[in-house]
């Protein structure tokens, strides 16, 4: 396949699979905060997601996609507050594993390399366009 | 002449793979839809087929609705990426980059289309 054209494709799958990412990176910002409802219930736990490389065989190009979407297991902490529904006998509340900062890095990296794919696809298409135009 | 005729059937071909990609777009957020693609230009041009849908051998016969062009099948994209919860499978991005091949593909076909036209056109005339 001409090398320009699957420029395209594979910095298309990056694309896809860095939008997934900020997807995920969403997610989790957005359940920062969820708890259960019920004593000693587990709140919300952070989600990891994985790249793996991707070999298309038709147009003999590597590409990339999301291989998992896991869960992350580092452990929950504890929170006083007796009052809430999730409260334990002691009056802790689990809280969700989700680290703010973390996720502030994450999204920025997921939207610098979706930048950086998107010039990758921006400079293989003029490389065409301009073969194309020696036509003229 | 048989360029010429290369060249349109190229555009031809173009034309019906751009609809199809349109209509992904256009149903990106339908849930269940499967994305479509059409089948390659080497089959367009091996077949031999001169329309497809219901022969119509009377002229009172009602024409089937949606004729493509001869020798193109609109079927289902088996190389989408990915499918969401909702059973729908057109990716964006994946859309995109086919969108803007065949808009290039387009252009190279015109641009041989009209270098051609233009040799032609000297050899008859002497100026360009």
């Amino acid at each position: 396949m001409d090398p320009l054209k699957s420029i395209a494709q594979i910095a298309a799958s990056g694309m896809h699979a860095q939008s997934t990412r900020l997807q995920i990176v969403a997610e989790n910002v957005a359940n920062a905060d969820s708890t259960g409802n019920t004593p000693g219930a587990d709140p919300y736990r952070r989600k990891t997601i994985t790249f793996e490389e991707v070999l298309d065989e038709e147009a003999g190009v590597t590409m990339v996609k999301v291989g998992e979407i896991g869960k992350d297991d580092k452990p929950f902490t504890l929170r006083h507050d007796p009052s809430h529904p999730a409260a334990d006998e002691n009056g802790f509340v689990k809280v969700s594993n989700v680290s703010p900062i973390l996720e502030m890095a994450n999204m920025r990296e997921a939207s610098r390399s979706y930048e950086a794919n998107m010039n990758l696809y921006e400079a293989g298409r003029k490389m065409r366009s301009e073969m194309i135009d020696l036509l003229k | 002449m048989a360029f010429f005729n290369l060249a349109s059937q190229r555009m031809n071909w173009l034309s019906a793979r751009q609809k199809v990609i349109a209509e992904n777009v256009a149903n990106a957020n339908t849930p269940g839809y499967k994305a479509q693609d059409i089948s390659d230009f080497s089959d367009m041009l091996g077949s031999n087929v001169q329309a497809s849908g219901v022969k119509i051998t009377q002229a009172r016969h009602i024409s089937s609705a949606e004729v493509q062009a001869p020798g193109i099948r609109v079927e289902a994209d088996e190389t989408a990426w990915a499918t969401s919860m909702d059973g729908n499978n057109v990716t964006i991005e994946q859309q995109t980059i086919k969108a803007g091949e065949v808009s290039e593909s387009y252009r190279l076909a015109a641009n041989l289309y009209r270098k051609g036209y233009e040799l032609l056109t000297l050899s008859v005339t002497g100026n360009r």
